[in-house]
Order: structure tokens, then sequence, then C-alpha cells
């Protein structure tokens, strides 16, 4: 009978990470698209309130939520210290980029506030070259936090490149569905934002099916934490059903079915939320298991 | 430059725990926490009679390529000039991304009711002023003063040696160029530098 | 911001042991006594013991220490440490911690006052030793009990370890010291058999256990008997789930197909042991053919020469055979052709008769007793025959079932068999013992006494225990109450106790006053215990708590370190300082080391103020009985130190000017250091250097000391005594029983063998992390790595299969009933596959009860909760696995 091996599981990540890695992600990537939208269907309201959310889900994820789950938070000054190596230290760069170059971005729409007239007019020259600095942070962070789980190849659940890529496929489908919640459009600007879900869910799947591939033909770590996430009813539902499926569908049926209804952002919104959490979170904590012991 | 390394013999481990009893009193471990730098995992596998009962001592790898190092956002992790995996107390965030990136299950954080509880017992001898992630450092402090490893000098049953590992008249260098002595998981890429003969 | 090199070297930890003094020691948490190192440093202004190591120089441990020889040092700093007198707040009771502090002067006068009150008489006193009493302060007990006529010691190491089960190998080989251990040569042995051992290897003990991971690491096949898969069981090539109490079965199996094999070694067999000895069928018992003096010693043996074919006589002591009483060589046959007479006698080697008498216990029937496939049995006979050197462990702890000494008397014969004694992969006698044994040939043939404590094996015990039990030797005319007790049986036409040493048989009965002695009442009215826990270390508990809380009982007194469960019940409890504390009043060898060499303890830290050495309150009490100069004269005459010289330095300690602990000590260290041709700085400052001063290496001693081959043995022929001659006087005094059979009988441990299902074999052991039921248990290094194994180290181990028939699961709460008495006590379970299905197993290291030991205190179960007081009738060893117990949920 063949017997398990000692598991040696690590106590390092919980719930926190999972939550950072998560906004972040979607942050950034409403953080990529303000810069988007700014050239083409940017309402007055629109660039502020995305940047403003996505600057305050980098607020949730970075500042409050990982910095108290430090030992030691005032330490966090050093941790830029490896940055050609380390992820959380591209974490930290990418957070902070997009702070400064996000409000640096947002603030020439505020020339109607009196107090900021005149920081905005002088900004409003450099609004693009900020935006895109905040939108390449933006587009970045996911891959990067991402990459962050991705790297070390002692853990084998989360080696592989289908992971940050997941994380940013995922992050930019929940980002769209979440302007379009926001904000209402109609007409071909409708069909194109359910497009570009369609298009993205569609890569999702892709890159689901690769990530399988990966967990099945990987170290055995790998194929055990897929195999526990699997068993898990709670992702089962979460992440392959109403984060991946269910968004696949919805959107394929939104372009090529024509409909063009008032639920159904909102709805896409929720499932790729749930589900994009989910994701995260059964990764997070199913990745820190291990057989290193010869017995 | 030495290249030093350890080896640990399971065949003559029996799980007696002077290892873990010897680190925790010459590094200060928390083991009113039950936190160890190493420790002796006592696994049993099969069916009555076929019973098998195998002790296997952990301990950190002192990896070549440390995947705890190349994680850590403030290099608080960092190789010294013997080559030990060590941890920076000043520097450390107490992230966690080591924890996380560790095959090998060798750190831990020592934490605020740590440091307290140290204070208590050992006073102004206290070695861990700071809360940060801990792990084992191959006493370096022993072995720059031409010492074995504290876990390795008491060892009854000669079950963990130490020594250089580029050298090959050594009990370490002989067990590892021969292929007695075996890393565990080379497949993870870290390039262990403690060796098990198994 | 500092460059990144200088936060490097910033960011180095210091450790423990940088920057101390090294002060040579040896370890007090086990009796293995390890030579160990203590690392002192200034901490907070206060000289602090922060590391311990083993001592490299030891040819013992050799450098190492197990996790309790490392976490000891935090005893000297428990918060809970007894560091002032106490006395019984009075109106309490004994049990309740209710104490008043004292001064030591109002302590002993409480005790004398006491004694007074209660009028005891020396014969109504006993002292209570634990091991710490027995290997570092025999001199001292010793002395202290005949100098005040006091006949009585319990001692906890005999009937549970050093008489209940050494004392069988004992009666093979004549060994018999304070560590009387053997040393089996791991390391050179390439087959090695254990059973009933695992406290004396894996968990732990040190100096065996570094020459067993030799044996490992070279590859030797090891063979392991236990009913669980212990920490020694799991380094084993073959683990044999023996059916628990019948490991005597399997050795006679092995020892069957050996001898009709031929494969033992024959020379040996004819050279040093009796086997070629005549002897004849009387009454159904085998008799050899030998001559004694009127005190019983043999004076000649008779063999059947091989050569000449003639019959002659062997001189009665000797190691060999062969060379006669004439002086001439001969040698001696095994087996005397069929019908061989002499004066008219069928006449047949003692060879021959072990054949027969093991006829019967063949592989197949082996297989009934222990369980095992007989061709696994025979098998193991075969590589064990074949294979040189082949070793059977002589085991550690005994106690368990009535059969305990034949069992390890088989072993010795196993071992006697393949000629293992003083070779390389065999068994070594200490470097201590081969100096007494030298000292006391050289002293027998110069027609001179040797000193009591001076005894080799078991002369010893023979003498010193022998005192206690002669009504003659003491000027009351009371031995001691066991002594006293098993004379009451006899009258009564029950068996007794033939060698009750250190006994606390009776015990209970003398307090309760039911013992007899010559018309009167044998009472014991004031116990003085010395690092002694009877509460945890005798069986029953509720029996010990009884005799302490009997009203009967006028004084109970403590000498001890930590508040021990047994301190509870004490009437005034006297402080001792610890091991890392102390000077030691002697110098002392190596434990069993097989090198010749010395050691003692220096004091590393300064001793809590109001606490004191066991010597000092010893001489302090003989001062109080008015004994003083007759105590100097015992320990002159017990240990052959100059009285003068003790008279002396002892009167500097009366006068206040040193400690008694001081004196002894430096009449200790001139008596040494005379012997070595050293001054006693100069041997002090070697010791305080070194810690162990080796006088003549294994090498050396082996070339001119080594048993059998040069020395004759402490049995009464010298020889190996497969045929034990002592048990035959047994025979002879109280008539045959199967317990003494001198020969090769096979005794089934009385054990209920049609069990319900929820009945089952008992059996226990040692973890490595505690030293035995101790007060050392109270460690919180030890106590963590403990509960970190929880499960296995404190629960009840049981096999998934009968488990799942009760509804059992690991954790639950289990209530084991003993079918024999009764008891019961609460455990948790651990269900796993390493046990026999029939065999539950709990340890015997947790349970203790004194709520002040912080860190041990209600963890676990308690061994002697569950066993009853049954005594077998040699030595009266515990019975302490010869019942069944019921496991409920």
């Amino acid at each position: 009978m063949a017997q398990p091996m000692h598991v040696e599981r690590q106590e390092a990540y919980e719930w926190p990470v999972s939550v950072y890695l998560f906004f972040g992600g979607f942050g950034g990537a409403l953080m990529a698209l303000a810069f988007i939208f700014h050239f083409f269907a940017a309402t007055q309201t629109m660039i502020p309130l995305t940047v403003v959310s996505a600057l305050v889900l980098f607020a949730l994820a970075g500042a409050f939520l990982v910095f108290f789950d430090l030992e030691r938070p005032i330490n966090a000054i050093f941790s830029l210290n490896n940055f050609t190596k380390s992820g959380v230290s591209w974490d930290v760069i990418l957070i902070g980029l997009n702070y400064v170059a996000g409000i640096l971005f947002v603030l020439p729409q505020f020339a109607y506030v009196p107090a900021l007239s005149g920081i905005s007019q002088a900004l409003t020259p450099y609004q693009v070259f900020f935006g895109a600095i905040a939108a390449l942070a933006g587009f970045l962070f996911p891959i990067i936090s991402g990459g962050l789980l991705a790297a070390p190849a002692s853990i084998p659940l989360w080696h592989t490149p289908a992971l940050p890529l997941l994380f940013l496929i995922t992050s930019f489908e929940l980002a769209l569905a979440f302007l379009g919640s926001l904000f209402p459009v109609s007409g071909t600007l409708y069909t194109v934002l359910a497009g570009g879900i369609f298009a993205l869910s569609l890569l999702a799947f892709g890159i689901s099916l690769a990530y399988l591939e990966h967990t099945h033909n990987g170290p055995v770590e790998a194929t055990e934490g897929m195999h526990r996430m699997l068993k898990t009813p709670r992702f089962l539902l979460l992440y392959p059903l109403i984060g991946l499926l269910f968004p696949l569908v919805l959107s394929a049926y939104l372009v090529f079915g024509g409909l063009e209804s008032t639920w159904a952002m909102p709805a896409l919104t929720v499932a790729l939320f749930l589900g994009g959490f989910a994701l995260r979170n059964c990764l997070v904590l199913n990745g820190i298991e291990t057989y290193p012991w010869p017995y | 430059m030495s290249r030093y390394g350890m080896v640990i013999d399971l065949r003559s481990c029996v799980g007696c725990q002077a290892c873990s009893a010897a680190c925790a009193l010459e590094n200060q471990t928390p083991y009113w926490s039950d936190k160890w730098r190493t420790k002796v995992m006592d696994i049993q596998k099969g069916e009555y009679p076929s019973t098998g009962r195998y002790f296997v001592p952990t301990i950190c790898m002192h990896c070549e390529e440390p995947a705890c190092m190349t994680v850590c956002p403030s290099k608080a992790t960092f190789k010294s000039d013997e080559g030990f995996v060590l941890v920076n107390y000043d520097t450390c965030l107490g992230c966690k991304a080591c924890m996380a990136a560790c095959p090998y299950g060798a750190r831990y954080v020592y934490d605020k009711k740590d440091v307290a509880q140290e204070k208590e017992v050992y006073g102004e001898a206290s070695q861990h002023k700071k809360v940060h992630v801990d792990k084992c450092t191959f006493c370096q402090d022993r072995v720059t003063r031409g010492l074995e490893p504290a876990c390795v000098s008491t060892c009854p049953t000669l079950s963990r040696q130490f020594g250089d590992l580029d050298d090959p008249t050594s009990t370490v260098g002989k067990a590892v160029s021969s292929g007695l002595a075996k890393p565990l998981r080379p497949d993870l890429g870290t390039k262990p530098r403690v060796y098990y003969i198994y | 911001m500092s460059s990144l090199k200088e936060r490097k070297v910033a960011a180095r930890q210091t450790t423990s042991s940088r920057d101390v003094e090294w002060v040579p020691s040896i370890c007090n948490f086990c009796s293995t006594v390890c030579n160990v190192r203590v690392g002192v440093k200034t901490i907070d202004g206060k000289k602090t013991a922060v590391k311990i190591e083993g001592n490299p120089n030891s040819p013992l441990n050799r450098g190492k220490t197990c996790a309790r020889g490392q976490a000891g040092l935090r005893q000297t700093y428990d918060a809970q440490r007894l560091t002032i007198p106490l006395i019984r707040v009075s109106g309490s009771k004994r049990g309740e911690w209710n104490f008043r502090p004292a001064s030591w002067e109002e302590a002993y006068g409480y005790v004398m006052s006491k004694l007074e009150e209660h009028q005891v008489r020396p014969w109504e006193m006993s002292m209570v030793g634990g091991w710490t009493s027995c290997v570092f302060y025999m001199p001292l007990a010793l002395s202290f009990v005949f100098s005040t006529g006091i006949p009585n010691i319990v001692a906890s190491p005999m009937q549970q370890c050093v008489a209940a089960g050494h004392f069988g190998n004992d009666l093979v080989t004549g060994n018999f010291n304070f560590h009387d251990e053997v040393l089996a040569d791991f390391e050179n042995a390439k087959y090695i058999l254990l059973s009933m051992t695992n406290s004396g290897v894996a968990a732990a003990s040190t100096s065996r256990l570094v020459r067993f991971a030799e044996a490992k690491k070279r590859g030797a096949k090891v063979v392991v008997l236990d009913p669980r898969l212990s920490e020694t069981a799991a380094k084993a090539d073959e683990w044999l789930p023996i059916k628990p109490g019948t490991d005597g079965a399997f050795f006679l199996a092995l020892i069957h197909i050996m001898l009709r094999k031929d494969l033992y070694d024959e020379e040996f067999l004819i050279k040093h042991t009796n086997m070629p000895f005549l002897a004849l069928e009387n009454q159904g018992m085998v008799v050899p053919l030998m001559e004694s003096d009127e005190q019983g010693f043999p004076t000649s043996f008779r063999v059947l020469d091989r050569i000449s074919g003639e019959v002659r006589q062997l001189p009665g002591y000797s190691n060999t055979n062969a060379v006669d009483k004439e002086g001439k060589n001969l040698v001696p046959a095994l087996e005397v052709p069929p019908g061989f007479t002499l004066d008219g006698h069928k006449v047949k080697t003692i060879f021959q008769y072990m054949l027969e008498q093991t006829a019967k216990f063949t592989p197949a029937w082996a297989e009934q007793e222990t369980g095992l496939p007989a061709a696994t049995i025979e098998r193991i006979a075969l590589e064990f025959g074949q294979t040189r050197p082949a070793l059977v462990d002589p085991g550690w702890h005994g106690a368990r079932y009535e059969n305990i000494l034949n069992t390890r008397r088989l072993q010795a014969v196993l071992q006697a068999l393949v000629g293992g004694f003083d070779t390389p992969g065999g068994w070594l006698m200490s470097g201590e013992y081969h100096e007494k044994l030298l000292a006391f040939l050289k002293a027998k043939q110069e027609g001179k006494e040797v000193p009591v404590l001076s005894l080799p094996g078991l002369q010893f015990p023979l003498t010193a225990a022998g005192k206690f039990f002669n009504p003659a030797e003491w000027s009351h005319g009371h031995p001691s109450f066991a002594m006293a007790k098993s004379m009451a049986d006899k009258a009564e036409g029950k068996p007794g106790v033939i060698f009750p040493a250190f006994s606390d048989y009776g015990l209970e009965e003398a307090v309760e006053g039911k013992l007899m002695f010559n018309g009167e009442p044998y009472r014991i009215k004031a116990l003085l215990m010395n690092a002694a826990n009877p509460v945890r270390h005798f069986y029953p508990d509720t029996r010990w708590k009884n005799i302490l809380t009997h009203p009967n009982m006028g004084l109970v007194v403590a000498i001890d370190i930590v508040p021990s469960d047994t301190a509870a019940y004490a009437d005034v409890i006297l402080p001792n300082q610890n091991y890392i504390e102390r000077d030691e009043p002697f110098l002392y060898g190596a434990g069993p080391a097989t090198d010749l060499a010395l050691t003692t303890r220096f004091s590393a830290v300064e001793p809590q103020p109001q606490t004191k050495g066991t010597a000092d309150i010893l001489f302090e009490f003989a001062i109080g009985f008015g004994a003083l100069d007759k105590f100097m004269e015992t320990i002159s005459a017990f240990s052959g130190y100059d009285l003068a010289e003790i008279k002396e330095e002892v009167g500097k300690a009366t006068n206040g000017e040193q400690t008694f602990t001081q004196a002894i000590r430096s009449v200790s260290f001139k008596h040494h250091a005379r012997n070595l041709g050293l001054t006693p700085d100069q041997l002090e400052k070697t010791l305080r250097e070194k810690g162990v001063l080796v006088v003549e290496a294994k090498e050396k001693l082996m070339e001119h000391a080594a048993i059998c081959r040069q020395l004759p043995v402490p049995t009464p022929s010298g020889r190996i005594e497969i045929y034990s001659l002592l048990l035959a006087g047994f025979v002879r005094q109280e008539g045959y029983r199967i317990n003494w059979d001198p020969g090769l009988v096979y005794m089934p441990p009385a054990l209920n063998q049609e069990k319900k299902p929820d009945e089952f074999f008992f059996t226990y052991g040692k973890t490595p992390t505690v030293s035995y039921a101790s007060t050392n248990s109270n460690n919180p290094i030890l106590m963590a790595l403990s509960k970190a194994k929880e499960d296995e180290f404190m629960g009840l181990w049981i096999h998934p299969q009968r488990a799942s028939l009760l509804n059992i699961m690991t954790g639950d709460t289990v209530t084991v009933e003993n079918c024999l008495s009764g008891q019961k006590v609460q455990i948790n379970a651990f269900v796993t596959e390493m046990i026999r299905p029939d065999t539950v197993f709990m340890s015997s290291s947790f349970g203790t009860e004194n709520p002040l030991l912080k860190y041990s205190s209600g963890v676990g179960t308690a061994l002697n909760r569950l066993v009853p007081y049954q005594v077998e009738p040699i030595v009266s060893a515990f019975k302490t696995q010869e019942f069944t117990v019921r496991v409920t949920k």
C-alpha cells in the first residue's frame, strides 16, 4: 500500500495575502483601464472615479492589510532593498508608482476645484505621461503579484508562468465588468465591453487549462495541491463555475446573442469578484505544503 | 574557503531530540511556543507487523540557491562569508515571504510574545531582542570559534556530521562525494548543503 | 545607512556558549551518569550556567549528551526550587503542601524532638534512597546506617531495575556494582539482539547510544524483541513483536538450537564455564560433583579429561578449566560417553544435562509461547550462532514479570554460548569493576580483608545486604524489616523473599504494626528520604501514600531539590544542592566505562545560600545521634580511607572551617592521589581541566585483566556459571521452586490468554525526554519536546483493529482498568500500527501530581496508579506487567 509522504506545512501566508493579491490586481487593472478610457470614452467623472477606486483598492490591499500583517511594519522602509529579485519589493514599488502617478494623472481632472486649479493646470501637459506610468504600474501589478508566488521553484503549485498570466487576465476581466456596472454604456460600446470580457474569459479558460496541465504533470506538491483545491466545494463552485464558466457563457450571450441588459454587468462583476478571490485564496492557502522528507 | 555542510544519517538517528534541546539552549529558540530551529520528525508508516518508524531530523538546508533569500524584499536574508543563510534581525520586515518560499519549513516568526518571554528567561543575555523571522544559523558563532554546531556536537547517535563538503577527506565530503548522502528534493532547485543518508 | 557588510556583521547572533568558562560535572538526569561540562558566565551580575555539553574527554559518553543532559541545567533555575528548610505547619496533613520556612537548626531540632516524641528506636527508622543516593552517596549512606544502627534502606533502583533484572545476568557473570549494567560493545558486534531495553539504548542512555550508532552505521544486524515499535525497535533490521513476557521462551529456543547445531564457542564453554563439570541427578535435581569448605565456598570440581580419559579435579575458584588442581593441563570433555559412571553413579556433564533440559524448548514450542513464527526463531538462532561477534544486550530495567530474573539470566547464558565476555563485540565489564576484581584477587592471595565498598561484583551485595539480613550484625538484634517480613512469611509457610536487598517488602505491614519479629511488633516509625520519590517510583502509589500518611508514622524527612510528589508527604524538607551547584564528597569511577577512570563534580555556580549537600546533612544527623566517631570509623572501614585523615578533615568541619562535603572530598582526593602517585592538588587540577582522568585505557586492561581469559569472576566458582551455584544454594536453603532452578527452565508469565475483546496485555516503557517518573520531569524544554509528541508519549498505544472495535480514536479519553487489582486510570488513546493488537502500551515518564511542579504536574498519566503491589520471591522485584487490563471508552 502506498503511503503518503510526510508533509511540511508552512503557516506563512494566510487570507490577508490573498486579499492583497486580489485587490491589488483589481486596482492595477482599473488604473490601466482608466488610462485607456482617457483616450476613448472618458466622461468627466469616469477617470477620477476609476482612479480613486483603484487607489482605494490598493490602499485596502497594500497600505493597510499587508502593512499591518507585517511583523515589523516600520521596517517596511527596507523593503526596496532587493527589487532586482524580490516580488515583494516590486509590489511595493508598483503600489508606490500607482499612488504617485495615479494622483498626478487624475489631478488635471479637478481643474474646477478652486484650490486645485493651479496645480491641475500645471500638470495638464504631463497628464498622459503620468497616466502612462500609472497604467504601466497598474498593468504590471497583477503580473508581479502573480510572479511573487510563481517565482520560487520551491513551491511547485505556484511555480508556472500561467499563474501571473491568470492573475492578469482575471484582474482585467473583473475591472472591465466593474467599470461596465459603474458607468452604464450602451450600443456599440456595450458590445465592445462585453466583447472584451468575452475575449478575456476565453483567455482565462485557456490559461486555466494550461495551469491544470502544469499541476497535473508538475511535482507531487502541485498535483496534490490541485487535488485538494478540487476537493474543496467552495472553490469548485466559486472559481470554475461562477468565476470562469458563467462569465464566459454570459459574455458570449451578450456578444453573440445581442442581449443588452442592465443586470448583466453587475452580475458579471459579482461573479468575477467571487471567482477571482476564491482562486487567489485557495491558491495561497494550498501552495505552502511540501513533501521534502524521504519518508 | 571551506564549503561547510551537514550530513544527517537517518540510519542511526533514534529521535532522542538532543539536537533540539541543545539548539534551544544555545540559540535561545522559543521552545515555549513549540518553535524549533531543528526538530526530529517521528514518521510512522505501514501496517502491523510491517510497520515502519522513521526519525527524520529537520533543519535549514543552507541552500546554495536559497529561495528564502531571493524573495526577501529587504535583503535581511543573506549569505554569510561562510555560505550560511542568515537573517539580519535589524532589517527583517516579517513579511514571511521567506517562510512561504522555503520548502523545508525551516523558518518561524520570533514574535513579540517570544521576545518578551526570552527576556524573562535569559535576562540581559537574551539574543533575540527584536521581532523577526528566525532560522538556523548553522551556529555561525560556534563555527567561527572552530566548533561544530550545537546539534552536531551533542548528537548521541553521531547522526549529524558537519564539515567541509569540498574536502574529500572529511566525513561529510566522503559521504557526499560517494553518493551515500543525498540532498532532499534536488528538483526544487535549491541546492541544499544539508545531505541525508537514508 | 550602514553598508551591507557592516549590517551583516551586526546581524551575527551570538550563542549561549560564547565566552563561557567550562566546569566539569556529571549529569544527574539519569543513572547513565554521563560526563558533562557546564558553561558558566556572569549574567545580570550573577554567575549563571548557560550551556551543558558532553565532556569530550569522556570514555563513557564521548562528548555527547542527550536532550535531558542538555536541558538539565534549567533545574538549577526552577522557580519552585526548594531553597530553605521547611517544617510542616502543625495541624496540616501529609500530602498537603503546607509548610513554614525554618532555619537548619530548627529543622534538625524538630527531627530530633519528633524521634524522641515517638520513641523511635534505631531499627524503627528506614532510609529511602533514589538512584542518586545509590550512585553518589553509597559510602555515606551505608556507613550512616551501620554507625547509627538503622538496619533499613529502601532504594528505588533495586526492585525496579538493579536487583530486578541485572541480578539475573549477574548470576551467570558474577557482575554487580553501583553501575552494574554492562556496557555492551555494540560498535564491534556484527549481530545485536535486544530485549526489553528501550531505556538502555534509544530512550536514551548516551553511553550506549554512541556505541549503538556506530553499529548502525557499520551495518551490524539489529534484532529487537518488543511488543511495540519503540525507538530502539525502530532502528531494528528486524522488529519481532513478541507476546509480552515470553522473551525467555525465545531465548530458550535459541539455546535449544545452538546447543544442538554446535553453534556455540566450544573452547570458551570448555575453558571458562561450568558446562564440562560432572554432575549427577539426585531427586530430580542436577548436582555438580564438588567439594566445599566450611563457609560453603567450592574447593573442587570434577571433569573428564578428553585426552587422558581420566576424571580430574579442578580448583574450586579459578578462571579456567584448562589446569587441574595439581597444575596439570587438561582439556575437559563437554560430553561423557553414554553409560559413563563414576563411583557407581550415573554421571553426565552439565552440558549434557542442559541438552536434556532444553530438549522441549523447540522453535515450534516457542512459536506457541511467543507468537513469533518458528521459522523466524530458527533463522535468528542460526544467524546469531553463526555470526561472530554476536551480542545479546544484557538489558536495562527489569521488574515486569516474575520470570524477569530467569529471562535476564537466559540472556547471559546466550552470551556465554558465543563466548562474548571482555572480548570485542561482547559484554565489556567496567574499568572500575576490573580494578576491584584485581584488588580483590590480590587481597585473597595475601589473605587480607577487602573493604566492603571495594568488593567486586556479586561479592558486594552478598556481603553488604547480608549484613542487613543478619540479626547478629546489629546490637539490637533486628535485621531489616524486609528480612523480618520474609522470616515471618516463612514461619507461616509462605515463600517470602530470599534476598530482599534494599526492598520495601513488608514496609506497609511494619508501619501498620502488623509485622512481628521475635514475638514483638517490628514497627517503622520514621523515614529519612534522600533524592527519593517513592510516591511515583514504587508500586502502587496508594501503598506509599498509606505508608506516609499512616498515623503510626511519626516522622518523614525528605532531602530534595524540587518539590516532588513525595516531598508533599514529608514533615520536614531539607533543601539539597543540585548537581550543577555542588562539589561531590567523593571521586567516582566513570560509570560503566570500560576504561579505568576517575571523575567527580565541581561546583559550577554558587549554590542557593540555604541549601546543603547530602554529606553535610548526614553528618549533622550522625552528630545528632551521637554517632560521629562511629560514622567516621565506618566510612574508613567500608571505603578504605585513612581514619586519621577523616578525623582531621571532619574536625575542621565541626569547627566550621569547611563543610563536611569538603572534608570528605579532600580525604577522597588524598586517598586516590596516593594510589595514583600524585599530589591531591595535581589530581584536582587534572580533573578540573579534563573532568575525567583515564588511569588505564580499556585496551591495556584487556591485556592483563580480561575476565575469563585472565581473571576469575565473582561467582562462587570463578567461572561463568551457566549452571548457577548461587541458585543451587537457594534450592538447598529454601527447597525447590522453579524461580531458583539452577538449570535452564521456562516460567510463562501469569497472564490470562483467553482475553475478551476489550482486554489487553499491558506494557510500559520510557521516553527519551524524561527520566523515569522522576522529579527531573519539571523541565520546560523537555516538557515542550514531550508535548510536541503528546499522542505517543503520553497516550495509551492501542492497535487500530481493536480500537475500531471499541470505537476508540486517537485523543479519546479512555479508562484502563487493571483486571487483577481493579485499579483504574484515565488516559488519552493513541491509535497506532506500532503495537501488537493484543497489547496496550503507556509511558512511565509522566503523571506527576504536585501542583508546584509547574511544567509537569497533571501532564499525562502515572504508571504506578495502575500497577498493584506484587513481588517475586528472590529479590522482591515488582511484577509491573503481570496482569491484563480492560480498556473502555
